[in-house]
C-alpha cells in the first residue's frame, strides 16, 4: 500500500476490485455472521440492477444483526418499542442520532476486533469522546467509497492524478476523510497523487508544482484548506489552468468556524484560480460516522450531457457549451446523490418521521455499509427531498457543529509552508 | 461630596422595592415582561431572588465612598438567556457611584427602561447615572463610537460574543461567558430535599443560565443513583406546574428531541426490578417537559436547554474532584446537597468551581457575584 505523501509513477499493474475486497483483506476481524452478511452487502454494491425488496431484506438482516449484538443500540431499541420482530421496513428501523457516536460505543464487535477506528473532528462541550466509528474489517467501507466515487465524480475515467489538500493518514489516522483519499489514491490514483497538507501546514510549493503540469487532476479537500489555499495565491498573484478532464471535489463546509466563504465564492474561485469550470466542481457529503457519502450530481450529469449531445470529451470544460436542464445545477443547493446501498430520507426534527415532500427536516440516512455499527441514523443536518436525492440546507440549531473542515482550519491557520 | 449614606440608603430603599411584590417597580416589570419567554411565575421569582440580599446593610458595606470621577461611563451588554443581570448590574454600578450603559439583548429590551425610571424616582444621586440602549449587536453604525466614548465594557453572553466584542472594544472588556454548573449528592444526605432544591435550580430558566445543575453527582451505590433520579423526577414533576417551563421555538423543541434520541443510548440499562434510567416529563410543546437520565460516571452532560438533567454515580468527593479537574469547560457553581465542610469547599474551589452552595440556592447567588461591585470601580 502507498504510504508516502506524493504517488510515484505506476510501476505495476493495479489491483482489480474484486482483489482488493477479497476476504483475504488485511486488518479483517469479522466473525463468520459479519462475513456472510457483508459478502450479500458486497453483492448488493456492485450489483447493476439492485432491487428495493433486496435493499429491505439486507436492512432488516442488518437491524436484527445490531440489535443482538450492540447493547446500547439495542437499549434504545427497546426503549422506542421496535425490535427485529415487529419491523417490517427499513423505514422502520430506529435511527440513533448521530450524537450518539459520541455518546457510547456503538460496535457489533468486541474491542479487540477493533481494526479500523474513525473520529469526528467535530466536538461538544461536553462529550468524553469524539464521535466514533470502529470497523472490523475495511472490505465493505472501501468497497462502497470507491463504487460511488467512480460513479458520482469519475465516471468518464479509470484513473486520474489525486491531489488531496488534507493531511495523510499518517498525519491523521483517525480521519475518516484522509483514509477515503488514501484509498481513493491507492485505487484510482494515477502517479503524481498525494496529501498536500503535511505537519499541519500546506504544501503551497509541492501544490503549485502538481497543480501546473498538463495531466488532468482532481483536486479534493476540505472548505477551509481550499480557502487557505487561494488566500495564498491571491497574495502571491497566482491563478492556475488546470487541463480540461479536471474536476474539484469540496466538502466540510463552514461549520462555526472563524471564517465562512459563501459557496458561491468558493465555486468562483475554483474557475478563476484553478480553471476548473463551476459544473465540473461538487461537494461531498459524508461523516466519520457513515461508511457512505453523498455528491452533488452536478459531474455526473454534465458528463452525462455531453455524451448524449455527442460533445467530445476534450471539450469538458467549457461554460459556454449547451446543457439540457438539470436540477443539480444553476441552483445555489445541488441535490446530493447517495449511493444505492444507502438511502435518505428528510425527517421531522421532532418525531424522527418522514415529512411531507417539499418540507425541511433532519436527513435519516439507512447506510448498508454501516453493517459493524448502526445502519439508521438521524444526522443532524437540515434538508429537503428532492429527486431522489436530497438538497442540504444546513446545521440544525440543536446540533454541535461538526466536520472535517474543522480540523483542517485549525491546523491551517498556523500557517503554510 | 455626595453624602455615601444617602447613596446607600437609596441603593437599599430601591432593592426593597424590587423585593416587593407589591411595588410600583415590580408591577412595571411584571406587565412590562408579560409577553416575554418566561412563565410570570418564573419572572417573580427571578425578581424575588436578584436582590434578596442588598438590605441597609449590606447596601452601607458596599457603597463605595469614592465614587469614579470619570466621566465616562460603563457599557454593560446583558444576556438574553435569564434576566437577572439588568437589575444586578444597575445595583452594583451604583454602589460603585458609576454611570452606566445598559445595552438591552434583542428579546427583551423593556427591563432596562424600567430599572432607568426607578432611579429618577429615587432622585439623586441615583437619577441620572443610568442610559438604556439597544441596538443590533455589531452594527457600524453605533458601535464604534459608542464602544470609544466608555471606558470599560462588562459583557454577559457566549464566549464567542464576548471574543468578538473584545476584538472590537478600545476598552477593557470584563466578560461573563460560557460556564457550567453542576450538583453534588454526599453520601448520607436527604434525598427528598436534594431532589426537591435540585429541580428549583434546574426550573428557574430551564437551564439556559450559567447557574443551574447540567449533571448532579450521587455519592454512593447505584441504587442510591437510582433512588436519587426518581426522586428528582418526582420534584420536576412538581416543578413543572409551579414553576411552568418557558415556551419552545421549534428549533429548541428539536434540539430536545435530538437530545433524547442520544440519551436513550447512553443512558444505564433499565433495572430488571422497574427502575427505569431514562424519565421524560409529561410532553409541552411536542417534547418532554423535564428528562432525567441515569448514566455511567464520568465526564458532566452539559446540555444547558430544556430541563435536561443527567445524575451519574460518583463514588468519593475524591472522584468529583478530579472529573472537575478534568472537565475541559468552564465551572460556575457547585450546588450541594448539604452544608459541606469547609475543608472540603476549598477543595471544590481549587478544582475549578467558582461558587460552592447549597442546591435550591444555585440560581440566587449572592448581590455583587455577578458582575461584581469591583467591575465598575
Amino acid at each position: 500500500m502507498f504510504s508516502g505523501p506524493v504517488k510515484g509513477p505506476r510501476t505495476r499493474a493495479r489491483k482489480s476490485d474484486a482483489d482488493m475486497y477479497s476476504p483475504t483483506h488485511t486488518n479483517d476481524r469479522r466473525d463468520a455472521a459479519a462475513r456472510v452478511l457483508d459478502e450479500q452487502i458486497l453483492r448488493f454494491i456492485a450489483s447493476d440492477r439492485p432491487l428495493d425488496t433486496e435493499f429491505d431484506r439486507l436492512a432488516l438482516a442488518c437491524f436484527t444483526y445490531q440489535y443482538d449484538r450492540c447493547e446500547p443500540y439495542r437499549r434504545f431499541c427497546d426503549r422506542s418499542g421496535r425490535a427485529p420482530n415487529n419491523v417490517t421496513s427499513w423505514l422502520e428501523v430506529p435511527a440513533v442520532q448521530t450524537a450518539s457516536f459520541a455518546a457510547a460505543r456503538l460496535a457489533c464487535f468486541p474491542l479487540e476486533s477493533t481494526t479500523i477506528e474513525f473520529h469526528s473532528s467535530g466536538t461538544t462541550s461536553s462529550s468524553e469522546r469524539r464521535s466514533t466509528l470502529e470497523l472490523d474489517s475495511p472490505v465493505v467501507y472501501e468497497a462502497s467509497l470507491l463504487a460511488h466515487f467512480r460513479r458520482r465524480v469519475l465516471p468518464d475515467a479509470p484513473n486520474m492524478r489525486i491531489l488531496a489538500l488534507m493531511p495523510s493518514r499518517s498525519d491523521a489516522p483517525n480521519s475518516s476523510l484522509s483514509y477515503m483519499a488514501q484509498h481513493l489514491i491507492d485505487a484510482i490514483g494515477d502517479a503524481g497523487s498525494g496529501f498536500f497538507v503535511e505537519k499541519g501546514e500546506l504544501a503551497f510549493e509541492r501544490l503549485k508544482g502538481a497543480l501546473a503540469t498538463s495531466e488532468p487532476a482532481l483536486v479534493f479537500g476540505t472548505a477551509f484548506a481550499f480557502v487557505h489555499f487561494f488566500d495564498r495565491c491571491r497574495g502571491d498573484g497566482l491563478a492556475f489552468h488546470l487541463p480540461p478532464g479536471s474536476r474539484v471535489i469540496e466538502t466540510g463546509g463552514f461549520k462555526a468556524r472563524s471564517r465562512a466563504v459563501p459557496r458561491s465564492e468558493l465555486y468562483a474561485d475554483f474557475t478563476e484560480l484553478l480553471g476548473v469550470p463551476g459544473e465540473m466542481c461538487a461537494s461531498e457529503y459524508g461523516m466519520c460516522e457513515l461508511g457512505s457519502q453523498w455528491y452533488d450530481a452536478t459531474i455526473e450529469d454534465t458528463l452525462a450531457s455531453r455524451a448524449s449531445l455527442g460533445i467530445p470529451h476534450s471539450a469538458r470544460g467549457s461554460l459556454g457549451i449547451p446543457h439540457p436542464a438539470r436540477v443539480s445545477l444553476g441552483i445555489p443547493h445541488p441535490v446530493k446523490v447517495g449511493p444505492h446501498w444507502a438511502k435518505a430520507i428528510v425527517v421531522d426534527p421532532v418525531t424522527a418521521q418522514p415529512v411531507k415532500p417539499e418540507t425541511e427536516g433532519l436527513i435519516r440516512i439507512f447506510d448498508l455499509s454501516n453493517r459493524g455499527s448502526i445502519c439508521a441514523v438521524v444526522t443532524g443536518d437540515l434538508g429537503i427531498e428532492r429527486h431522489g436525492g436530497f438538497v442540504l440546507l444546513g446545521r440544525s440549531a440543536g446540533a454541535p457543529p461538526k466536520g472535517c473542515s474543522i480540523d483542517a482550519d485549525e491546523l491551517l491557520t498556523r500557517g503554510c509552508g | 461630596m455626595v453624602d455615601t449614606s444617602v447613596r446607600a440608603e437609596l441603593i437599599a430603599h430601591g432593592a426593597a422595592q424590587w423585593r416587593n411584590p407589591s411595588s410600583a417597580v415590580r408591577e412595571k416589570a411584571r406587565r412590562a415582561l408579560r409577553d416575554s419567554e418566561w412563565s410570570p411565575v418564573v419572572i417573580e421569582a427571578a425578581l424575588d431572588d436578584v436582590l434578596y440580599d442588598l438590605d441597609d446593610i449590606r447596601a452601607r458595606e458596599l457603597a463605595v465612598e469614592r465614587p469614579h470621577e470619570e466621566g465616562r461611563p460603563v457599557l454593560v451588554i446583558l444576556p438574553g438567556n435569564v434576566i437577572g443581570p439588568a437589575i444586578a448590574s444597575a445595583y452594583c454600578a451604583a454602589c460603585a457611584g458609576a454611570t452606566i450603559i445598559l445595552k438591552s439583548p434583542g428579546d427583551e429590551r423593556a427591563l432596562a427602561p424600567i430599572i432607568v425610571g426607578q432611579f429618577q424616582t429615587l432622585g439623586n444621586p441615583l437619577a441620572g447615572t443610568i442610559d438604556a440602549r439597544y441596538w443590533k449587536g455589531g452594527d457600524p453604525e453605533i458601535e464604534p463610537t459608542l464602544f470609544a466614548s466608555v471606558r470599560k465594557i462588562i459583557a454577559f453572553g457566549s464566549d464567542v460574543a464576548i471574543a468578538e466584542v473584545t476584538r472590537r472594544a478600545p476598552v477593557a472588556v470584563r466578560g461573563y461567558g460560557t460556564s457550567y454548573s453542576l450538583g453534588f449528592v454526599a453520601a448520607g444526605t436527604d434525598i427528598r430535599n436534594a431532589a426537591r432544591g435540585a429541580a428549583y435550580d434546574i426550573a428557574m430558566f430551564d437551564q439556559r443560565g450559567c447557574m443551574s445543575p447540567q449533571t448532579v453527582y450521587v455519592e454512593g451505590d447505584e441504587g442510591r443513583v437510582l433512588l436519587f433520579a426518581h426522586a428528582l423526577e418526582l420534584e420536576l414533576r412538581n416543578v413543572q406546574q409551579t414553576l411552568p417551563r418557558a415556551r419552545m421555538a421549534r428549533d429548541e423543541a428539536a434540539a430536545v428531541a435530538m437530545a433524547v434520541r442520544e440519551l436513550s443510548v447512553r443512558a444505564l440499562a433499565p433495572r430488571t426490578h422497574g427502575l427505569d434510567t431514562l424519565m421524560l416529563g409529561p410532553e409541552v410543546d411536542g417534547v418532554p417537559g423535564y428528562v432525567v437520565a441515569v448514566e455511567p460516571s464520568g465526564l458532566p452532560t452539559l446540555k444547558s436547554f430544556g430541563r435536561i438533567v443527567s445524575v451519574k454515580p460518583c463514588e468519593t468527593v475524591d472522584a468529583l474532584l478530579t472529573i472537575a479537574r478534568a472537565s475541559s469547560v468552564k465551572l460556575e457553581s457547585l450546588g450541594c446537597a448539604d452544608d459541606i465542610a469547609p475543608d472540603v469547599r476549598t477543595r471544590f474551589v481549587e478544582a475549578g468551581f467558582l461558587r460552592v452552595c447549597t442546591l435550591g440556592e444555585m440560581q440566587r447567588p449572592p448581590f455583587g457575584y455577578r458582575p461584581t461591585v469591583k467591575d465598575f470601580a
